[in-house]
């Protein structure tokens, strides 16, 4: 286990580790502005080495402070990819490649498009009544806006809200599902006790 | 999850959380592994059923290119006003090298768009762009290349949660200071235009404050392209 911040002591209270408590959610908001998983798990580490570095050079001490750098580590990093920009100066970090690797993993990782397509349709089909197909259809597959279904299908945000929150749900399960079957797979491989006691976390 | 967290989360996927809220939300996120799963689920959901990503409400982009069109002939039309740039979709095609204006003061200030030039005349100037790249290797001194002649437009990251305007300062030994007020867009950002005869190769120091507090220093040097 790699943890340099907590063996040089130059971190304070905040370990380097830490960092990965953050990583699904920065890869959800990343997912969420980009809509590419590709793109969001590339993003997501270059997030991570940005902010390990920040530990370690004493930039950020209190646990504290971590989230908000952390999302503004995430936006900026958005922003350079958005214009296109290389980074003038790159930092070597080849210790973090290990801890990386061990990061919790996220069920889109395990997913190909194909899979993916049909667990959206298994969704799809579970859901009891047309109306509520047409809802999720609507909002998912044809980008329409909520109130205009609303309208539409003779709705209120409360009804209307509670058949996405059922799809998406259940769109979770199916992919926690996927991630414990390929993770369950290769368990045993990696036995980090931060990496993985992250994993459970995240899981939870 | 509690009815207000799902309420929250249903708010912040369909957009409709303004960029303050938006942000806050995010910071619970990462806090909160599973209101992440579930937007990712929400995600994976779209995808899996061929839609697009919906558009961040921080991310504000015109709707079209006829309004992006419009928009930024309105801030053309506008005597010695500032020119900024469209982030988003692109107008005709163009780069976003592709700067509108003739930049001939030495250091134009950044508006809360981000990108600004003086207009100064009907013509179209190339830009470069040089980046202080404090993200990711804020020890060593970020060489920075810059261009023979002509326009640059640095940006400069302004690392503050909270809302300021930052003020610049661009020093070079004892003789040379540049400075610069601006707001830093919403991803943290000022991009100050300069001329490249402004500055001379070599090391240089840039300094960001917020209401006279220092909150970034960045040791660069410039170097040739």
């Amino acid at each position: 286990m790699v943890d340099s911040g907590a063996e040089t002591g130059l971190a304070g209270k905040l370990e380097e580790s830490d960092v990965l408590r953050c990583l699904p959610g920065v890869r959800a908001l990343l997912l969420r502005r980009t809509g590419d998983p590709e793109l969001t798990n590339d993003l997501a580490q270059e997030v991570m080495v940005a902010v390990i570095l920040a530990i370690r050079e004493g930039r950020i001490r209190e646990p504290a402070a971590l989230t908000a750098y952390v999302l503004q580590t995430a936006k900026n990093m958005l922003s350079m990819h958005r214009r296109k920009m290389q980074p003038v100066a790159v930092g070597e970090l080849p210790e973090v490649e290990p801890m990386w690797s061990e990061r919790p993993r996220s069920p889109l990782e395990h997913c190909e498009e194909a899979q993916l397509n049909a667990m959206a349709l298994a969704v799809l089909e579970e859901l009891p009544t047309d109306r509520d197909r047409a809802i999720v259809r609507g909002y998912y597959m044809d980008g329409r806006e909520k109130p205009e279904l609303m309208t539409r299908l003779g709705l209120d945000r409360i009804q209307f809200d509670r058949v996405i929150s059922r799809a998406r749900g259940r769109m979770r399960d199916l992919l926690h599902k996927k991630l414990n079957e390929e993770t369950g797979s290769v368990r045993g491989a990696s036995s980090s006790g931060v990496c993985s006691s992250q994993s459970q976390e995240a899981r939870r | 999850m509690s009815p207000l967290e799902n309420y929250l989360l249903q708010a912040y996927l369909d957009g409709a959380l303004d960029e303050s809220e938006e942000s806050a939300f995010e910071l619970l996120l990462l806090e909160r592994p599973d209101l992440a799963e579930l937007v990712e689920a929400d995600c994976a959901l779209r995808m899996g059923l061929g839609g697009q990503p919906k558009q961040s409400a921080g991310e504000d982009q015109p709707a079209t290119e006829a309004e992006a069109r419009e928009a930024d002939a309105e801030r053309l039309e506008k005597p010695d006003t500032v020119v900024p740039m469209s982030r988003g979709k692109r107008v005709g095609g163009g780069g976003w090298l592709s700067l509108a204006a003739a930049a001939s003061v030495a250091l134009a200030i950044g508006t809360g768009a981000g990108f600004s030039l003086r207009n100064e005349g009907p013509g179209l100037q190339s830009a470069a762009v040089a980046y202080v790249d404090q993200l990711r290797d804020a020890s060593a001194i970020v060489k920075v290349p810059l261009p023979a002649e002509g326009a640059i437009v640095l940006m400069v990251p302004v690392p503050s949660v909270d809302p300021c305007t930052a003020t610049v300062e661009i020093r070079q030994g004892d003789k040379l200071s540049l400075r610069a007020q601006a707001q830093p867009d919403q991803l943290s950002q000022v991009s100050l235009v300069m001329q490249r005869q402004s500055v001379n190769l070599g090391e240089a120091e840039v300094l960001v404050s917020c209401e006279g507090r220092l909150i970034g220093e960045y040791p660069l040097e410039f170097v040739a392209r």
